[in-house]
């Protein structure tokens, strides 16, 4: 299993690569949707390339109390648990 | 002397401007209980409706347009406002200084959807009227993403303000991504619109009785039909795609230059 360092290190690049943040706004206290301006659009792309990492088909639902970096990747941890 | 006819004429604008707002909402009415229920008894097809429909809001608007010119309460400059009627399938884009800007682009556009807000489809009155003129409602962003698509990739027209509500006045523009991720995503044309009004009136900040010292005057300029297509590259993802073609528009509706191409 994948520890939260590494997950960070995904999510970095996923945020860097496909929503151009600039990647020295990327911290754990990071908000999505101010500090890093995703919008809800982005939010549905960033779910579906994530679970090509999870490999696990990710509830939108579960993303919903999602606003920083960090709920992010308690969110994917707490997926990757489950299995 | 002088200055009697303008305190005269301000007073009038203001009686005038608030019979206007009186008349929207009375004629609202008076087409969602007597007139709409005849285009639903005549007309049955729903595509038949919908056409119906939209062409009489069209020009119930520019009935309205047209009273508030006649009270002198605005007047209104055109610019290659004859390119609007001749599309098809085009997302229609606008920036949103005032609250009349709807009303004055589609009294322009006898055929265009747009979106609505959710509070309209549960309201008594008009709940038919949004839902026959096959309108789009704001409820979820998931839905309303694939509501807009679909009603492009069937050939509709769909008018949209990218900055999701009132530009704040003395502000630069600031566009939201939705209106390019669907554009890219039903791979139609946009339709660059570019509305001004002097003095600046009816804005967010503005009550409907603080008109401005001058007559409002309206400059709505009809520019390029871009193309969103060479923004879709092998190599890019749409989220990237979505971000450049945004930072265009916004790059042009802030110097104010929406005609590009020699329209002929």
């Amino acid at each position: 299993m994948d520890t939260k360092q590494a997950i960070f290190e995904h999510v970095k690049t996923v945020l860097v690569d496909k929503f151009e943040v600039p990647v020295d706004d990327i911290s754990l206290e990071a908000t999505l949707y101010e500090d890093l301006d995703l919008d809800s659009i982005d939010a549905v792309d960033l779910i579906i390339t994530l679970q090509d990492y999870t490999k696990k088909k990710i509830q939108p639902e579960s993303f919903k109390q999602v606003r920083t970096i960090q709920n992010l990747i308690d969110a994917i941890q707490q997926l990757l648990v489950e299995s | 002397m002088r200055k009697l006819f303008r305190h005269l004429n301000y007073y009038w604008r203001v009686v005038a401007t608030g019979f206007g707002f009186a008349l929207f909402g009375i004629g609202g009415l008076f087409i969602a209980l007597v007139i709409f229920p005849v285009i639903l008894f005549n007309v049955k097809s729903k595509d038949q409706r919908k056409c119906r429909t939209q062409k009489f809001i069209s020009k119930s608007f520019r009935f309205f347009i047209g009273i508030l010119r006649g009270l002198g309460v605005l007047s209104i400059t055109t610019i290659n406002i004859e390119n609007l009627k001749s599309d098809n399938g085009v997302m229609v884009i606008a920036n949103h200084p005032t609250l009349l800007d709807v009303v004055l682009l589609m009294s322009y556009l006898p055929r265009v959807d747009c979106v609505v807000k959710e509070a309209l489809w549960h309201n008594p009155f008009l709940k038919k009227v949004v839902h026959s003129a096959g309108y789009i409602s704001n409820s979820t962003p998931e839905s309303l993403m694939d509501d807009c698509v679909d009603t492009l990739k069937k050939g509709n027209n769909l008018l949209i303000f990218p900055e999701g509500t009132r530009t704040e006045p003395g502000k630069p523009e600031v566009f939201r991504r939705g209106a390019a991720n669907i554009a890219l995503r039903a791979q139609v044309s946009m339709r660059l619109v570019y509305i001004s009004c002097q003095p600046s009136a009816l804005t967010k900040s503005h009550r409907w009785y603080q008109i401005p010292e001058r007559k409002m005057h309206f400059t709505i300029r009809v520019g390029d039909c871009l193309a969103t297509k060479p923004y879709i590259t092998k190599n890019d993802e749409l989220s990237i795609s979505a971000r450049r073609l945004t930072q265009y528009l916004q790059k042009c509706y802030r110097q104010g230059e929406v005609i590009h191409e020699s329209v002929a």
